[in-house]
């Protein structure tokens, strides 16, 4: 297949080969000689970089159709390629199929490359929100009481730019918090009456996120019984047999395996190496989860 | 060439030997990230597998798996080499430059990311601070918090580290960060919120005058200075201009924009002399908000030179 040649040029030292904003749509190929990039200061040129044969210079000016920007000038006499669209495209078109998915491959990457910044933003609003407030209330919160956010646009427009996500979009989900009432909002002040319903909200979306299901959601009634069990014993160590007594007492159907499976699910932890103690926030959070599955879930209607 | 699902293609590290044409079958472009394995790109019949090494020993920067039996087509790298010798001397370079542009963006935005990210980071360490007695943490701990409020990856969090790292704000070994000032990243969370959400000069930020007189506060405290209650070192003006340099002296209205803010106080001695003067701090809140501003006009100049 015939190639559409590229235009040779030759120039003199001191020769203005593009000048800044000009976009010609080629790129050049420096066979001899020595080019310069310049940008203004001050009214004085100041070179940004040189331009050696065997180099090419403008490639966004024929590949993203962007103005030069700066100034081309020959420093030395020079003979150079210009290479178009056409010509460009006959020597694609000459090259094996897999080059060319090759080339455009590398074209695709650089347009992903250039938008990732913007896929910085998680796209679940609701588990972002949830552990923006849980973190702010758990740093504020005192036990068995409110905690109250003066104003909750303060806190949503540091949320924003913590998350990237816009505020009016993140205001629609506090809302729908709200709604669920996870959260309360009076004229301007928001209430969180518990931090761990937030948390336990971003774990329930961050389990659905992965196709699992979480955990406080897919326990049966024994099981439900012995964490009910467990969060009436205060915080004492016993093993794993006594445990199985304690659980007995409440439930004759309760087995070794829901010890161990409270231990799986931390809410028994170890403390020495044969006894275990309740872990009184991952219980708590169990049972609020038990009281406002609905809520978490989000199908209230 | 075929190649059976779950088998591995080429592993993240191998060197680049080859480039690859899926004729059927899909396989994936796979990573690390937060302990689990991130599908980064999938390949379906038509797509190019790897990239036209620019120099030699490049090394793929992901793995490739099979998530079918699969049929490849293999190019190896010389016959690409000798492809390209065929074509107009202008082209190969044309290729290079492609894919030197591509690196370009992409450590750009990785950059870029890293930056953004930043404010998200800090108030993951700032909770962790905060809630805890410790000063050491994990950075897989950071992650999985950090993963509820941004869609970031593990590269960009430790290239976010080193470069924290690089300016003293704390210290990273690869695995965990060890802060030593725990105020530093709350007062660096608050300034940043102040300047990006409210368009305002951040209060904790000072003139360099300023920032002369609290050094030279510390140097007299430490030297002394008396601990009085509430955390508070009192030292004299006299001690004061022992330790100041030549052209800062104290004078009475020099320490305005610091009295304002309540950083020191000045409480005048009867005589006109600012010797006799007794000058209020608190010494340590003080050596923080120096480091404070210390590392804040770095973050502009050396953090985006470390990312």
């Amino acid at each position: 297949m015939k190639t559409i040649p590229p235009i040779r040029k030759n120039v003199p030292a001191g020769f203005s080969v593009f000048k800044a904003g000009e976009n010609p749509e080629v790129f050049l190929y420096l066979e001899s000689g020595e080019l310069a990039a310049l940008v203004k200061s001050n009214g004085k040129d100041k070179e940004l970089f040189k331009i050696q044969p065997g180099e090419l210079i403008g490639l966004p000016s024929l590949l993203e159709k962007q103005a030069f920007a700066y100034d081309i000038v020959a420093t030395k006499d020079s003979s150079y390629l210009e290479i178009d669209e056409e010509c460009l495209a006959s020597t694609l078109k000459s090259t094996p199929v897999w080059l060319l998915a090759g080339i455009r491959q590398i074209n695709q990457q650089i347009k992903k490359a250039k938008s990732a910044s913007l896929n910085i933003k998680s796209t679940n609003v609701s588990k972002v929100l949830a552990s923006f407030l849980y973190s702010k209330a758990k740093l504020c919160s005192i036990q068995n009481q409110t905690t109250i956010f003066e104003n909750y646009n303060t806190l949503l427009k540091e949320c924003a730019w913590i998350s990237r996500i816009p505020f009016q979009v993140l205001k629609d989900e506090l809302f729908s918090l709200e709604r669920r009432k996870l959260v309360f909002i009076h004229q301007n002040e928001l209430g969180i009456q518990e931090p761990l319903l937030l948390q336990a909200l971003e774990e329930y979306l961050a389990y659905t996120e992965r196709g699992k299901e979480f955990p406080p959601f897919h326990i049966n009634l024994v099981e439900k019984r012995a964490v009910h069990c467990i969060s009436r014993q205060g915080n004492i160590s016993l093993e794993s047999s006594e445990w199985l007594e304690k659980l007995k007492s409440n439930d004759k159907f309760a087995t070794i395996f829901e010890v161990n499976l409270l231990e799986k699910l931390g809410l028994l932890k170890k403390v020495e190496s044969n006894t275990l103690t309740p872990d009184e926030e991952q219980i708590q959070k169990y049972l609020l989860c038990f009281e406002y599955e609905k809520e978490i879930k989000g199908n209230m209607l | 060439m075929k190649i059976s699902a779950r088998n591995f293609l080429f592993k993240e590290g191998d060197k680049i030997e080859n480039l690859y044409i899926v004729r059927s079958g899909s396989l994936n472009a796979l990573r690390k990230e937060f302990k689990r394995i991130k599908i980064i790109e999938s390949f379906l019949p038509g797509s190019i597998i790897g990239e036209i090494p620019s120099t030699e020993n490049e090394k793929h920067l992901y793995s490739v798996r099979a998530e079918e039996d699969s049929e490849i087509e293999i190019i190896p790298i010389h016959l690409i080499h000798s492809v390209l010798q065929e074509t107009p001397n202008w082209f190969p370079k044309f290729i290079q430059t492609l894919q030197w542009r591509k690196q370009n963006l992409i450590c750009k935005e990785q950059k870029k990311l890293a930056i953004l990210s930043l404010p998200a980071f800090l108030f993951v360490l700032n909770h962790l601070i905060q809630t805890s007695d410790e000063n050491s943490f994990s950075l897989e701990k950071i992650l999985s918090l950090l993963e509820s409020l941004l869609s970031t990856s593990q590269e960009i969090i430790e290239r976010l580290c080193y470069a924290l790292h690089s300016i003293g704000f704390f210290l990273f070994d690869g695995k965990n960060i060890q802060v030593l000032k725990p105020a530093l990243p709350i007062m660096l969370y608050d300034v940043l919120q102040e300047k990006a959400i409210y368009k305002t000069q951040p209060e904790k930020i000072f003139s360099s005058t300023s920032q002369i007189l609290l050094k030279t506060f510390v140097t007299a405290a430490l030297k002394e200075g008396t601990t009085i209650e509430n955390g508070l070192t009192e030292i004299s003006g006299y001690a004061f201009n022992q330790a100041a340099p030549v052209y800062s002296k104290g004078s009475r209205k020099i320490f305005q924009e610091l009295e304002n803010h309540k950083i020191l106080q000045l409480k005048p001695a009867s005589s006109e002399n600012f010797n006799d003067d007794k000058l209020y701090g608190n010494l340590k809140y003080i050596q923080d908000l120096l480091e404070l501003n210390r590392i804040y006009p770095l973050l502009d100049q050396e953090l985006a030179k470390h990312l």
